[in-house]
């Protein structure tokens, strides 16, 4: 009994000691080095390349990606300007640009980093109070064209049925439908995929951040 | 017993001191994010007039750790004011997005110089 008891608890030591080696090698250095190298400071949000059946989906969520991104201490530039200036210029669509030259957005606009962003999914399932979105997030430098940053995140939100009776339920989603958006859970996703990104300039933790644990390349989160 | 007592309360104040630091923001952003994407989804005189006190609110309650306007407000509200023929004071706030973010004059000095022609 002792012995089971000595066996338990080295199997107990042994796997923290495994979890805590894990963590320590997937660390922000060593997934996005080159951002620690070219420290960039701005940002430039294009246009999301749209996968899904919503056409809409494509101007709606792009302003989404604004505040997380200076709360991480960049400066990013205002959606508005930006959309403008690739409506203008022929910009608008960024799958001319996610595999090409991102030097016209250095010299135009000053970018030191390009966010682009692929929507795959974007689906409300209204009889299951299920919303769920895909988005894989991709960052480049405008200096070299290197991917700096690749992300993908599926997160679907189930709405725990409150009353118990569905129709109900559906009738109230209605009257709240501004709460209960696909922007909602589309911002969630944003703030659980870019967290992992290095803190720019104007972050408490910028250059300090390096040793801070990643999580995996591709999150599937399923919450209530 | 005692010295456990206090032990515990000084472990929860200092995860409550931890939480907090985490947890607040660099920018104050009120309710911006709802008043962009309303105006973006139904651009109406009353959605308009919604986003421009947001943009308001937040140049004059900055409460985050930066106490600093965030980036690409200035500008942002500017865009709208001289969509709205308010030219004057939209130079004003896009001088005031490169004075604040040096990193925006190349974009945002090409507007206020096209702007001022």
């Amino acid at each position: 009994m002792r012995n089971l008891k000595l066996l338990l608890s080295l199997c107990v030591i042994c796997l923290f000691f495994v979890s805590c080696a894990n963590k320590k090698s997937l660390t922000r250095v060593s997934q996005y080095p080159n951002i620690y190298k070219e420290k960039p400071v701005s940002i430039v949000i294009m246009p999301p390349i749209n996968k899904t059946n919503f056409v809409e989906v494509k101007e709606y969520f792009y302003a989404s990606m604004y505040k997380v991104l200076a709360e991480k201490g960049y400066y990013v530039f205002s959606p508005y300007l930006a959309m403008d200036l690739f409506k203008s210029e022929s910009a608008y669509d960024s799958e001319l640009f996610i595999k090409g030259s991102l030097k016209p957005f250095r010299n135009i606009i000053g970018a030191d980093l390009a966010l682009f962003t692929i929507i795959n999914k974007w689906e409300k399932q209204t009889l299951l109070n299920k919303i769920t979105v895909n988005i894989e997030y991709i960052i480049r430098s405008t200096r070299t064209g290197e991917i700096l940053f690749n992300r993908k995140g599926e997160l679907t939100i189930s709405e725990k049925s409150s009353s118990g009776i569905s129709i109900l339920d559906m009738a109230a989603n209605i009257l709240t439908t501004a709460l209960t958006d696909k922007i909602i859970v589309a911002r969630k996703c944003n703030n659980i995929v870019l967290q992992d990104l290095p803190e720019g300039k104007y972050g408490l933790n910028y250059e300090k951040d390096q040793n801070v644990s990643v999580g995996n390349k591709e999150i599937n989160l399923k919450l209530n | 017993m005692k010295n456990l007592k206090l032990i515990i309360v000084i472990c929860l104040i200092s995860m409550g001191c931890i939480s907090c630091m985490s947890s607040k923001s660099l920018y104050t952003w009120h309710n911006y994010e709802d008043a962009s994407y309303v105006y973006t989804k139904k651009q109406t005189d009353k959605t308009l007039d919604k986003l421009i006190k947001e943009y308001k609110y937040i140049i004059s309650h900055q409460k985050g750790i930066r106490k600093a306007v965030p980036p690409g407000i200035y500008a942002e509200y500017a865009y709208l004011l001289i969509k709205m023929n308010n030219k004057k004071e939209g130079i004003v706030m896009l001088k005031k997005e490169v004075g604040l973010y040096p990193e925006s004059k190349m974009f945002v000095g090409r507007i206020i110089k096209q702007l001022e022609k």
